[in-house]
């Protein structure tokens, strides 16, 4: 399995989790709420909100991340492969993220994506923790 | 000691507030200590008191670290709902009648006596403007007393509670009464109007004034108006919009100069402004921006034949509520999101409880204390921050953010998170196992049937086909992939036998997965396969009768 067919199978996972949408209606909110009051929002709470919204996106679907996590180390992946598949949907949803900051500037899209990207490579991370911890039963009946 | 009614009342009603607070306090208690610990057997309690059962229980789930992502989205979105509120100075419109000289009138009531220079100063933005041909300002000085004064004459003695203090101009066009500047003279209409009588003035603690009072007429002084549609007396109420004033025998007029002193005041204290314009000076945005940066507590703008009453409540603004509706949608949708996360695990300690004998009501003051804790409190906090630094109209907009998300994710918790049910929505999977009895086949030709059904599929993909046909038994076992979700599968066992009676077909099927698919979809596939093969062999069967 190459780093393209990691790439796929993460983006088709995302497809069809909920992690997505959540992450498109909360950026359509924020889109709106800069328009219409940006403004008068002072800019460390206006992109401190990124930070719970990029987790929520991702924890929706942390089960599905975990056990394709567990699948890849089960087949053997390389960390390369690994860290493809950990880093697909953090940057998808940083990107989507950062779309509404565009309003104030391209300037805030920067730390916005750093802050969402640095958020999400955590959940990811924890996912990748507990994947070390066992197999789940679906997969230990494959194997047998 | 000086003890007032209200004093007496309330400290009455704070004490036996508290006395049946303790009585159910002492009460509970008693009825919690019927079923004490059972020490001396040596085996731990059962019976631990409810509050702290389900104290600790929420304490278990308030540990999981996504609270913390519950409580920041919720003093996030808060906070930006707070920051982003927007008010507008509230105002009513009357019809009033109309035949009065001027074209425009502002009378500003200041919230507090204040000196006549500072006032000047906190309308200059109103006044700088103004062409002095066609404006004249008049000034005010209505007191109203929290202890009274007395005035004396003769024999009489009568309490007084407002001081009306005006200029001998404003006395002239409002009560038709001259009065000498200067003179000190004072007006009561508790006196005949044709009379005037030497009295005294007892102010507070002591202080003695002698002064001429002459009467006026007290339906004059009760019918008396500033400019339509506001009463010269001090407005204390209103019942409906008919404004209450108070009766006019407890009203003392005169000059400013000559009320002030009175009540040991400065001379140039006033607490109202009139101005009258011949010409349109004045707009109301103007007037709104004024309430909001002064200190005044009311403005009323007569504007040909309508008359505004000003106040300084703030009201929020149709934008202001958008972005509070916004930011409790969005706080709702991640808060949501969080909340499904947690829901296996809150499932999963509900059924524990459930079994250990919680009783159903238990989960929903855990569902309670829980949201409560994780969005409730943290924005009560930022309503309280937003009051504080914000204003009143931030702090509502927080308010109405935090409490729309908290109800929302309570509702969903509360759905979502209920052990299911023993009668009604009882859930039944499909069966692992089928068994099918036919009429007797050749056992090679049954094998054969089995193995179209699994080829010709429009749902799985045979990816291994073994069978093992041996006297009177054979065993088949098949793998096939689900075609509609990646890593889908199904291993399939089928054993065959026949007897005297008839052929015998057992068929043992498990669904396997290598992501986490969702419960349902892994029975859907099962009932899928099942039916693929067992519709086979029947109608297989009924083809050859």
């Amino acid at each position: 399995m190459g780093v393209i067919a990691v790439l796929t199978l993460a983006l088709k996972q995302m497809l069809r989790g909920h992690g997505l949408k959540v992450c498109l209606v909360a950026a359509l909110m924020l889109a709106i709420l800069i328009k219409v009051a940006g403004d008068k929002i002072p800019d460390p709470v206006l992109i401190g909100v990124v930070l719970p919204a990029s987790v929520s996106s991702l924890i929706i679907d942390f089960r599905a991340y975990y056990s394709m996590l567990r699948v890849l180390h089960m087949v053997g992946a390389t960390p390369r492969q690994v860290k493809t598949y950990m880093l697909t949907p953090s940057i998808m949803l940083s990107a989507i993220y950062g779309v509404p900051y565009v309003t104030r500037g391209a300037v805030w899209v920067v730390p916005v994506f750093i802050l969402s990207l640095t958020s999400s490579l955590i959940v990811m991370m924890f996912a990748l923790r507990i994947t070390k911890k066992g197999f789940p039963t679906s997969v230990a009946m494959y194997t047998q | 000691m000086n003890l007032s009614a209200d004093f007496i009342l309330m400290t009455v009603t704070y004490i036996v507030a508290t006395v049946v607070f303790m009585y159910l306090a002492v009460k509970y208690a008693k009825t919690e200590s019927l079923h004490p610990p059972e020490r001396e057997s040596g085996r731990r309690s059962s019976s631990v008191p409810r509050v702290t059962f389900l104290g600790k229980t929420t304490w278990v789930v308030l540990k999981n670290p996504l609270t913390l992502v519950i409580m920041t989205t919720v003093i996030l979105t808060s906070l930006i709902s707070g920051y982003a509120a927007s008010s507008r100075t509230s105002y009513v419109a009357f019809n009033v009648e109309s035949g009065h000289e001027f074209m425009q009138a502002v009378f500003i009531e200041f919230s507090h006596a204040i000196p006549k220079d500072i006032a000047e100063k906190s309308i200059y933005s109103l006044t700088r403007e103004l062409n002095e041909s066609e404006a004249r300002l008049a000034w005010y000085a209505r007191h109203v007393l929290d202890s009274p004064i007395k005035l004396r004459y003769g024999d009489y003695t009568h309490m007084i509670y407002v001081l009306l203090g005006l200029s001998t101009d404003e006395l002239k066009r409002l009560l038709n009464i001259s009065v000498q500047e200067g003179a000190h003279e004072l007006l009561y209409a508790g006196i005949s109007p044709t009379n005037e009588v030497n009295a005294t003035v007892i102010a507070a603690r002591g202080k003695v004034f002698n002064v001429t009072v002459k009467g006026i007429p007290g339906s004059a002084l009760a019918r008396a108006e500033i400019i339509p549609g506001v009463p010269l007396l001090p407005v204390q109420s209103y019942i409906g919009t008919k404004p209450v004033t108070p009766p006019p025998k407890y009203v003392l007029v005169g000059d400013i100069d000559a009320v002030n002193p009175l009540i040991n005041v400065s001379r140039d204290t006033i607490t109202d402004v009139l101005i009258v314009s011949g010409a349109r000076s004045f707009s109301l945005h103007t007037l709104t921006q004024l309430v909001r940066s002064a200190d005044i507590s009311r403005v009323w703008f007569l504007n040909g034949r309508k008359l505004y009453v000003i106040s300084t409540v703030q009201i929020p603004t149709t934008k202001s509520m958008v972005v509070a509706l916004l930011s409790s949608a969005t706080a709702t949708v991640l808060c949501l999101a969080v909340a499904s996360a947690l829901l296996p695990s809150l499932k999963n300690l509900y059924l524990r409880l459930s079994i250990q004998g919680m009783p159903p009501w238990g989960a929903s003051i855990i569902n309670t204390a829980y949201t409560m804790l994780v969005a409730l409190v943290p924005g009560i906090i930022v309503v309280l921050y937003s009051y504080h630094y914000l204003g009143g109209v931030s702090a509502f907009n927080s308010l109405i953010s935090a409490v729309i998300t908290w109800a929302l994710m309570f509702t969903y918790l509360s759905l979502k998170s209920k052990p299911p049910k023993l009668r009604t929505d009882v859930y039944s999977p499909p069966s692992q196992r089928y068994v099918i009895f036919l009429g007797r086949k050749e056992i090679t030709e049954v094998v054969q049937e089995i193995s179209k059904s699994l080829q010709g599929n429009e749902f799985f993909e045979l990816l291994e086909f073994e069978s093992r046909a041996q006297g009177n038994e054979a065993v088949i076992h098949a793998r096939l992939a689900y075609i509609e979700s990646w890593g889908v599968g199904a291993d399939m066992s089928i054993l065959v036998t026949n007897t005297d009676e008839g052929t015998y077909v057992n068929i043992s099927c498990i669904i396997w997965s290598i992501e986490e698919v969702s419960e349902a979809i892994m029975n859907n596939v099962l009932a899928l396969l099942l039916s693929r093969v067992v519709g086979r062999l029947k109608s297989w069967e009924l083809s050859q009768y």
